[in-house]
């Protein structure tokens, strides 16, 4: 069969630039052909996000400046007229975005906003408008027929457009028709009991389930391209493997073509031929993603790529000689709410932490390791059992005498823009524990502080800055350096580099690293990313609904995990090796069915 | 739900109960006798007497209060010098000006009331929302300027300045319509509407402005929401961006404020009532206060009570019902 040999996407010397000043993408050029899957993969304010809104014409009308040429199935989206590009956008090409809870209306049922997206597309009622529709359901066959030959099982047909006319009852863009077709793509999609479920609005289902009903409305109208934009970033890591899955296997029955958009090297490696790696709006290297992944020739990959954590990479040297034993928990507990509506949070969790010494707490979304963290150094009262510190127990000191304690214990806090006062200079904040601890003499407090930033690889003249003027890393820095002011032994941190990019995340867990072996301080380090924990940690605990579910020192717990839960975790961290995703997809797999 | 409802409305009953309390309070730190106002001019001291015994004025503020609360619960009995006057339960009491009973006068009156606030509810509405997201969708035009600095303007324009503005222009000056008098619905719908037109616009214009301002700040958020992207990168034309999506997020606060104004107005929108001569319970507040006629403004004021306590219920109820993230507790 010779079919026309026009890529689906061509891209040529795009660039696109904000308000005069910043250029998001500045001439980078690349095809996608139909059925391919390509990544974009980049750090964020490379630009790869507005290369996905460039694809459906989102910069149109927004007052960016768009140069060079974007075609996709034939439209050229810089010049097409409204009418084209509302085919364009849903029919031809549909987008995937990263938030699935924002991304849909919050005040319509999930199926309602699939059906509205068909309708869109499917009009129908209006006799000037058929024409559109049979047009476009000329090219849906065409499409089905690329498809046979690429995946050649036939396993399920992308219905075409004259299939569907045909086998329908409803006419088609009739409220009805819509409607079924919304329950249809949901139920593809794996939702239980779609045709009930369909009549939920967003906020009644889980961020998975969320994620599937985007992906059913980017398949309601069978398009030949899905632009997933961080699809499974806001997602636990089994439930990320889940639409990875999802999203390969639909992709092999209907063979939609894929443009992923991606920060997690990993994400990409699973899902796609071919990646492209972006940096400041251009290409660094692009290629079939084993090559790139496997064996990269631009230095910028070679150092995107070691510094993404890994199962199989280095791990920490665990200190020879055991510190003395900082803190000790015994059946802590914490409940939040009472009677009936009563949650626990932390349900029983004894582990114990030695100066020196670092401990991994890895679990998922709602499995209680923050409020375990915060309890740890009592930002939050512990409902039971017992706390102790250094011998004493502290678990139901009141505040005043919890005082001398508090200098000892620091946390720092996921989120460096939210967790600094917006309003005080840094070296204001890195004070503050200073004179919370008594400390009046200002020129040592300033200069203490001064010392800090330094330590932590801030220029100590930046005293007076505010946290805007800092990036992402260096802010959690001055978090890091806030929790040194007040020379604790103990440093919980939760989540300390999730807001980060790859390669400041590196530099942060090495300036943790170095920080506790020259202070000697307890540290425990709380992440939902197993890899991350894996090359911090001397030993790991792993929550899972308020209970620590194995725990021991890293050979043990990745080496030879006990648990079933650990071990499904273990399977849905993502792998850099393409080939190597493939074998974890068939264990996935296998666990799903055991 | 039904359940919170009882729970609000418990609630909304120790708030009237409080401001019963308060209101009795106030009255007897305020000067003046009401038995002589009742009495009138040329009363003597004897007369005075009576009138003070007959009124029940000669007991003590508690015993008063008692006898009032019993009255909204069981009924009482006043005797007078013809005989024995019965107030069924809910009894207000009698007006001190002239033995009306307070229920039926603030049944007289409501009408009246009820017809300016609902009218201008429809005003406000149409023109807040409707400038609202013309500004919201105008943004940085001439357009919404223009908008802006009427919306100002109306905010800042008292209602009486407002109200005088549009009598002398279109019944004094362009003499389209003559100088309006309350007619009841009940008895001529065309002329009560007709009548009602000027009040309606004066109060619904001078309302407008908050919610057009509302009305545009809640569109802008809820344009600049994720899923606004979502529908529009799926090819929804800008129309049905807006109407579907964007006003659907922009209108549940501004039914939401409707109501509770509604109930503050069910009160009495005391300057309009005045300016326009309408019989509403707005004019019978003052007169009442200003004859120290306790039973009136005691009666008025639990209404206003009832009616804005009412009315957050039923707002928080739309907003629920709006918007189903709300959960109700």
């Amino acid at each position: 069969m010779t079919l026309p040999t026009t890529p689906l996407v061509e891209v040529d010397r795009l660039s696109v630039e904000f308000d005069g000043a910043v250029r998001a993408v500045d001439g980078l050029s690349f095809t996608l052909e139909a059925g391919r899957a390509l990544a974009l993969v980049g750090e964020s304010g490379s630009g790869k996000s507005t290369v996905a809104g460039a694809l459906l014409g989102l910069h149109r009308g927004t007052g960016a400046k768009v140069g060079g040429t974007v075609r996709v199935g034939g439209i050229d989206v810089g010049t097409a007229g409204p009418a084209e590009l509302r085919r364009l956008r849903g029919g031809v090409a549909a987008m995937v975005f990263q938030d699935p809870l924002s991304a849909l209306d919050p005040y319509y049922s999930v199926g309602d906003q699939i059906a509205e997206v068909y309708r869109i597309h499917h009009p129908g009622s209006k006799i000037q408008e058929i024409g559109s529709t049979i047009r476009q359901s000329g090219s849906t066959i065409r499409q089905s027929g690329s498809t046979i030959q690429q995946s050649g099982s036939g396993t399920h047909q992308p219905g075409s457009g004259i299939q569907q006319v045909g086998s329908t009852i409803h006419r088609p863009g009739s409220r009805k028709a819509a409607r079924a077709r919304a329950i249809e793509v949901l139920d593809r999609v794996g939702i239980p009991d779609a045709a009930r479920r369909s009549r939920s609005r967003p906020h009644e289902f889980s961020g998975g389930m969320r994620q599937r009903a985007l992906l059913a409305m980017a398949l309601a109208c069978e398009p030949q391209l899905i632009v997933a934009d961080e699809p499974t970033t806001a997602l636990d890591v089994t439930v990320q493997a889940q639409i990875l899955d999802l999203l390969h296997e639909l992709r092999r029955e209907t063979g939609t073509a894929l443009l992923l958009v991606t920060h997690d090297v990993g994400v990409a490696a699973e899902s796609v031929d071919e990646v492209l790696v972006m940096r400041h709006g251009r290409e660094v290297e692009r290629g079939p993603a084993a090559g790139v992944l496997g064996a990269p020739s631009a230095p910028y990959t070679r150092a995107l790529l070691s510094a993404v954590p890994r199962l199989d990479g280095p791990t920490r040297t665990t200190p020879e000689e055991k510190g003395e034993t900082l803190l000790e928990a015994v059946d802590l507990r914490r409940e939040f709410g009472r009677g009936k509506a009563a949650v626990t949070a932390v349900d029983g969790v004894s582990l114990t932490v030695r100066a020196g010494e670092s401990l991994g707490v890895v679990g998922e979304s709602g499995s209680g390791k923050t409020t375990l963290g915060r309890m740890l150094v009592r930002l939050l009262d512990p409902t039971g059992g017992e706390l102790r510190y250094r011998g004493e127990e502290i678990g139901g000191l009141p505040d005043k005498r919890l005082r001398p304690y508090r200098r000892e214990l620091q946390m720092v806090f996921q989120d460096p823009v939210s967790s600094l006062n917006p309003r005080r200079s840094v070296g204001e904040s890195i004070a503050d524990p200073l004179r919370v601890a008594g400390e009046r003499d200002e020129t040592r407090i300033r200069g203490r502080v001064r010392e800090l930033l330094d330590r932590v690889g801030l220029d100590p003249d930046r005293y007076g800055a505010y946290p805007h003027e800092f990036s992402g890393g260096q802010r959690q820095r001055v978090g890091i350096a806030r929790a040194l002011a007040a020379e604790p032994r103990l440093i919980v941190c939760d989540e300390p580099v999730s807001a980060l990019d790859v390669t400041t995340q590196a530099q942060v867990t090495a300036l943790l690293a170095e920080l506790q072996a020259e202070l000697g301080l307890g540290l425990v380090f709380i992440a939902h990313d197993l890899a991350v924990v894996r090359q911090v940690s001397d030993r790991v605990a792993v929550m899972r609904a308020g209970r620590i579910v194995e725990q021991g020192t890293v050979a043990e717990v990745y080496g030879a995990p006990q648990d079933p839960y650990t071990r499904q975790l273990l399977a849905a961290v993502p792998s850099l090796d393409p080939v190597l995703a493939a074998e974890r997809r068939e264990r996935r797999q296998e666990l799903a069915v055991a | 739900m039904t359940r919170y409802v009882l729970k609000r409305l418990a609630g909304a009953a120790l708030v009237l109960l409080a401001l019963s309390v308060l209101v009795y309070a106030l009255f007897y730190v305020m000067p003046g006798d009401p038995a002589r106002l009742a009495c009138g001019e040329r009363c003597n001291p004897q007369q005075i007497a009576q009138v003070r015994e007959r009124l029940g004025l000669d007991q003590s503020v508690f015993a008063q209060y008692l006898h009032f609360l019993q009255g909204v619960f069981a009924g009482r009995d006043y005797s007078g010098g013809t005989g024995v006057l019965h107030c069924d339960a809910p009894c207000l009491g009698l007006s001190y000006q002239n033995d009306q009973q307070v229920t039926e006068l603030i049944l007289e009156r409501l009408p009246a009331t009820a017809s300016l606030a609902l009218g201008a509810m429809v005003i406000w509405l149409v023109i807040g929302i409707g400038t609202g997201l013309l500004s919201a969708l105008r943004r940085g035009g001439l357009t919404e300027r223009t908008l802006t600095v009427l919306t100002l303007a109306g905010t800042g324009t008292p209602v009486f300045i407002l109200g005088l503005l549009l009598l002398m222009a279109v019944c004094a000056y362009l003499q389209w319509l003559p100088f309006p008098t309350y007619v009841p619905l009940g008895e001529d719908p065309e002329q009560w509407a007709w009548n009602m037109l000027l009040p309606w616009l004066a109060l619904g214009f001078f309302e407008s402005a908050k919610y057009a301002r509302l009305t545009r700040s809640s569109t802008l958020e809820t344009l600049a929401e994720d899923h606004i992207r979502t529908f529009r990168a799926y090819g929804a034309g800008e129309r049905s961006v807006v109407t579907r999506h964007a006003l659907r997020g922009a209108v549940p606060p501004v039914i939401a404020l409707s109501a509770i104004d509604l109930g503050t107005m069910f009160g009495g929108a005391v300057l309009t009532e005045s300016l326009f001569g309408i019989p509403g319970l707005g004019k019978t507040l003052i007169d009442g206060v200003r004859h120290v006629d306790l039973p009136v403004v005691v009666g008025i004021v639990l209404l206003t009570g009832v009616a804005v306590v009412l009315a957050n219920v039923v707002a928080d109820l739309l907003y629920a019902l709006a918007d189903r993230r709300v959960a109700l507790t």
